[in-house]
């Protein structure tokens, strides 16, 4: 007798390991039925794309890393349901966790050092730091314990948004069906060509008013257009991931890759010291792109 | 170029399909454990001294799950590795609930939070009209609610159950949460959505099996029926009905009339005790039917009516006069009336004897009382009669089911210038369903019970509900390959010859 024995997983092939195959997705030995069916309906209703974002959502994804929802972030509206702050952003980088609560006058009001060693590298520590934020809202979203989960692993994102050529209908009241609109521009130049403040103002061709709060575009004219317009993602998810990436070119990497000395012209500390982490990343990436050296 | 969007069309079409296959509940059996075996413990072929030959199996083998030791039972065939069931269950999870109705038309408010994602029941109850589709502006005469939300991954969903007739219905989609109010268009009843299977109480279609009769087949419904103070499963088969052809002001008929009820079981557990069923479900793996018992335990039943057995004495070949019950499937207990049908009208009748032979075997004749009696009991045709419509009036009885099994019902003739005695049979099933399975009560006091998202058993209390693996500690040897298989992980595996 050779016992004990310690059994393996062992793959029978199923009708969903046919879809999973088709998803670009095989089956990993030791994942669960349950576990791939969520993993292949992942993929197939949000896949990846060659873009920054697409990467970052999806790369956790061919190892069966899943990103965790944590919380929504939502504004707490003032009661006529305008929004709460002038203009709120929050950005996850590389390193940095950031709240503005009116980002084109550059207010910052939550800075944290997400950093691996970083002084707020808890999950925690976020959560305590937004909890100051009367404006802001934090519904958790995981029955998971989040202690000890690393702030670091924080999904790279911002509540930026963008939108290219939407359609407007030939009516005067265009809904875009999002809400907190920033900026926006128009294909029909004659038909919006002068901004108003409010709707009441509207009086002539070419006059519009956009109710940014709620995301819908009043012309004087039919508007019959198209539109590009920026926004405030609001609700806002906070992700954490087990495989995180980040861009390369995200100015934040700075205080990862780098140590700082003193500038002989300022007098400050400066990142300008290529560390061990960073000599690694640059080293494997010269080896790919050697001619970005020196550039 | 015609070609290549016709494959992409395709293409995507069988993506979609594929997409909605994976939301299904089953998951199919897709992942299995291994133990390869060392050479000393391979399963060998073996003559013994008496000249028996064969190969010799492991004389037990075990394995540890969460540091309890569980023997394990051989499947000889691989499709009773599959269909095996277990002895015991095994927990998985517990969860918290606050609320099982998520929302309810009744009291619209923000949807509830669902604390573990799974399929939603949409219950449409008491509806007085169902519109057709120039009763509401934009309204295309499909029924339907409207459901908004997210998925397991937190991806923002949208589901349209379309709501062909009051009842209850079950989402294809698996939600987290509900981001917004459920919307109903095209009927007036009331809507109430609730996390799981959640079946309380209610009717449910056999989603894998028809109700098929000589006069037509439709859906399988089953629905445990309270007749003093016992439930009984009732099976019953509905035509294809929609809320529109009656739920009208100008229409006057109901669900009744669009349904037959096909019998009442008495369920048994698998020592033919009756036992009080409170709530069940059908299983997705092998389609049978799970049953929750009033003392927390489950009985495991194959699903289906009783065949009739071929009767101990057999009619005649030529029969003149039938017994007719009202029904061929009756309940443990219920008195159902029967008559007599002088069918063919050969001759003049001269005498009729009804017998009838209980499932325990003990005959008796029906006298002019309606009563059933040991002696034999004679009822005469009118001899003056020269016609054979004149000389029988057929009538009414009644008999007491008391007893379980088939009840055979005989009437025996005798023809005025005829000296042979004809016999018909007719038989009356009072049915019953025996368990295949019984697992002690794993959670005492669970009020209901139902099938996961992901083919888990789920037991529930009134806040609280907890899974169960309802996979069986089974395995099989593959000898090409001298490989044990499992359905479940164990550690410290095992095998011991004698």
């Amino acid at each position: 007798m050779s016992s004990p024995y310690a059994s393996q997983p062992f793959l029978l092939g199923t009708a969903l390991d046919e879809v999973g195959i088709e998803a670009g997705m095989p089956r990993l030995k030791s994942e669960s039925m349950a576990e791939y069916r969520r993993r292949v309906m992942f993929q197939l209703r949000d896949p990846p794309d060659a873009t920054t974002d697409g990467f970052i959502r999806t790369a956790g994804r061919m190892v069966n890393e899943l990103d965790k929802q944590l919380f929504r972030l939502d504004l707490v509206l003032n009661p006529d349901g305008s929004m709460p702050v002038p203009d709120p952003r929050i950005e996850i980088s590389s390193s940095r966790f950031l709240v503005w609560d009116d980002y084109d006058n550059d207010s910052l009001v939550i800075e944290l050092d997400i950093r691996e060693q970083g002084e707020d590298k808890l999950v925690e520590d976020v959560l305590l730091a937004l909890a100051t934020l009367a404006w802001l809202s934090v519904e958790l979203l995981t029955s998971d314990s989040i202690e000890y989960l690393k702030s670091f692993r924080l999904r790279y994102g911002s509540t930026d948004s963008y939108y290219s050529g939407v359609p407007l209908g030939a009516t005067k009241m265009n809904n875009l069906n999002v809400k907190y609109i920033k900026t926006i521009s128009f294909n029909a130049q004659p038909v919006f060509s002068s901004v108003k403040t409010s709707l009441a103002a509207l009086g002539e061709n070419g006059d519009f008013y956009v109710d940014s709060d709620n995301g819908i575009v009043y012309s004087y004219e039919e508007a019959r257009s198209f539109c590009h317009f920026s926004a405030r993602e609001f609700p806002f998810d906070l992700h954490w991931q087990t495989i995180r990436s980040f861009p390369l070119n995200d100015e934040d990497t700075e205080r990862l890759y780098y140590e700082t000395l003193l500038s002989d012209s300022t007098g400050e500390d400066e990142y300008v010291q290529l560390n061990a982490d960073g000599a690694k990343v640059y080293n494997e990436l010269l080896k790919v792109h050697p001619l970005q050296w020196g550039e | 170029m015609w070609a290549d969007y016709f494959e992409q069309a395709l293409i995507e079409d069988i993506k979609l399909l594929a997409v909605d296959d994976i939301m299904a509940q089953d998951l199919g059996q897709g992942q299995l454990f291994q133990v390869p075996l060392l050479e000393e413990d391979y399963v060998v072929f073996q003559e013994d001294d008496d000249g028996n030959e064969g190969f010799v199996y492991p004389f037990s083998v075990t394995g540890d799950i969460d540091s309890s030791t569980i023997t394990l039972t051989r499947a000889e065939f691989f499709e009773n590795f599959f269909t095996a069931l277990p002895d015991t269950l095994t927990e998985d999870l517990t969860h918290a609930v606050t609320s099982w109705l998520l929302w309810t038309s009744a009291a619209p408010t923000t949807p509830a939070s669902i604390v573990e994602p799974d399929h939603l029941t949409v219950s449409v109850q008491g509806s007085t009209i169902y519109n057709i589709s120039s009763e509401i502006p934009g309204f295309h005469g499909v029924a339907y609610v409207y459901l908004q939300g997210e998925d397991l991954n937190g991806l923002e969903i949208t589901e349209v159950v379309t709501i062909r007739d009051d009842g209850v219905f079950k989402t294809t989609e698996i939600f987290s949460m509900l981001t917004e109010e459920p919307i109903a268009v095209g009927f007036d009843g009331t809507v109430q959505v609730y996390l799981g299977s959640r079946l309380l109480g209610l009717n449910r279609q056999d989603p894998y099996r028809a109700a098929i009769t000589p006069e037509r087949e439709g859906p399988a419904l089953y629905e445990l029926m309270n007749v003093f103070g016992t439930n009984y499963l009732q099976t019953a088969q509905r035509f294809v009905v929609t809320g529109r052809s009656y739920r009208r002001p100008t229409v006057d008929l109901s669900l009744q009339d669009f349904e037959e009820e096909l019998s009442w079981q008495r369920m048994l557990d698998e020592t033919g005790i009756p036992y009080q069923p409170i709530s069940f479900d059908i299983s997705p793996y092998d389609g049978r039917m799970w049953v929750l018992a009033s003392d927390g335990g489950i009985h495991v039943h194959e699903v289906g009516l009783t065949q009739f057995e071929i009767p101990p004495e057999e009619p005649t070949f030529e029969h003149y006069i039938q017994v007719i019950p009202l029904r061929h499937r009756a309940r443990l207990g219920e008195s159902l009336p029967m008559w007599t049908w002088f069918r063919i009208l050969r001759a003049p009748i001269k005498k009729v004897r009804v017998r009838r032979v209980s499932p325990a075997g003990v005959t008796e004749y029906l006298d002019d009382t309606d009563t059933w009696i040991p002696a034999v009991f004679n009822f005469f045709g009118n001899n003056l009669a020269s016609k054979p419509e004149e000389s029988w009036t057929d009538f009414k009885f009644t008999n007491d089911f008391n007893e379980l099994g088939q009840w055979n019902f005989y009437c025996e003739v005798e023809l005025q210038g005829l000296t042979d005695t004809f016999i018909s049979h007719t038989a009356v099933y009072v049915e019953s369903n025996q368990s295949i399975k019984d697992i002690a009560a794993p959670l005492p006091g669970a009020e209901d019970m139902f099938f996961d998202k992901d083919g888990l058993l789920a037991l529930t209390l009134p806040n609280s509900y907890t899974k169960y693996d309802p996979a069986p500690d089974t395995y099989f040897v593959d000898i090409d390959f001298q490989t044990l298989y499992f359905r479940r992980p164990y550690t410290n595996v095992n095998v011991t010859y004698v």
